[in-house]
């Protein structure tokens, strides 16, 4: 399996843990976006659709300058995509005869 | 795997000093507490011969490392100095540890999925025993892990890490459009 987002998550952990030469910078921004674009292809619920927008959000806390450089322009890429994601109630799902 | 064989086998361990032993015995049953399930026989075997050593950032900037090979746990001497939390810190090294097989650990093979799996070990850890310091690890990993586990499902990746299931996270993260 070859896949671009593994590869582009490898290549930010491995460039920052050899990094000696303090030139290190995150590419979380990037990572993120591709992972929007795999989520968005499958239908979610809305609080599914919540949880992960606060995944993206909520983590900022713990965001150094580095990484809100990265993923600044993140967000307006959300706001974006997630108007494209097929959502569902629960009732739907439950008629599907699926737990969420 | 009884606990109390693997605390026999970890007394028996002439590589690692008593402090550390009391800490990782105190892990090691907290996991259990929350992985009742998970075999500790892997564990049990690393423990044999388990090694602690403390390295200097030329070879890693990462607090904690772990060579399979050489079954060596390796903490940064450099990043250790700072107030990070040790309980934590070596708790996320004993998943490792607890998880591996081969050459590496968790759900890797063949460093497809290395970023993959040290995120998911972090969430672990945070979840077993949380982080007392306000210095954090791997935040890039466990970022990008938790919006995969949304992709994925978190059902998936802890079946996938706990048997060392690299084919299962394959197919889904196929199954579900990760590019």
């Amino acid at each position: 399996m070859k896949s671009k987002t593994m590869d582009l998550m490898n290549a930010n952990y491995l460039s920052r843990k050899c990094d000696n030469n303090n030139v290190y910078r995150s590419t979380l921004g990037d990572i993120e976006k591709i992972i929007i674009d795999a989520y968005i292809k499958n239908p979610h619920t809305e609080e599914e659709v919540n949880n992960f927008e606060a995944n993206l959000y909520g983590n900022s806390s713990m965001f150094d300058d580095d990484i809100h450089k990265s993923v600044d322009n993140v967000y307006p890429y959300w706001d974006v995509a997630k108007t494209n994601i097929q959502t569902y109630s629960y009732d739907t799902e439950q008629s599907l005869g699926r737990t969420i | 795997m009884n606990i109390e064989t693997v605390f026999e086998t970890l007394k028996n361990n002439q590589n690692i000093d008593d402090d550390f032993k009391e800490l990782i015995q105190e892990l090691i049953i907290i996991f259990t507490k929350f992985f009742p399930n998970v075999d500790l026989t892997n564990l049990n075997n690393k423990l044999k011969d388990l090694k602690i050593i403390k390295a200097n950032k030329l070879i890693s900037k990462d607090i904690i490392d772990y060579n399979v090979v050489n079954n060596e746990l390796i903490f940064n001497l450099e990043e250790i100095m700072k107030d990070y939390d040790l309980r934590h810190v070596l708790m996320h090294g004993l998943l490792r540890v607890i998880t591996s097989y081969d050459n590496t650990f968790g759900f890797d093979q063949n460093n497809r999925f290395t970023a993959l799996n040290i995120g998911y070990t972090e969430i672990i850890t945070n979840f077993i025993i949380g982080n007392e310091s306000i210095l954090t690890l791997f935040d890039d990993e466990v970022i990008a892990t938790n919006l995969i586990a949304d992709v994925v499902g978190h059902d998936v990746l802890f079946q996938a890490y706990f048997t060392n299931n690299a084919n299962l996270l394959a197919s889904t993260l196929i199954d579900k459009g990760v590019e």
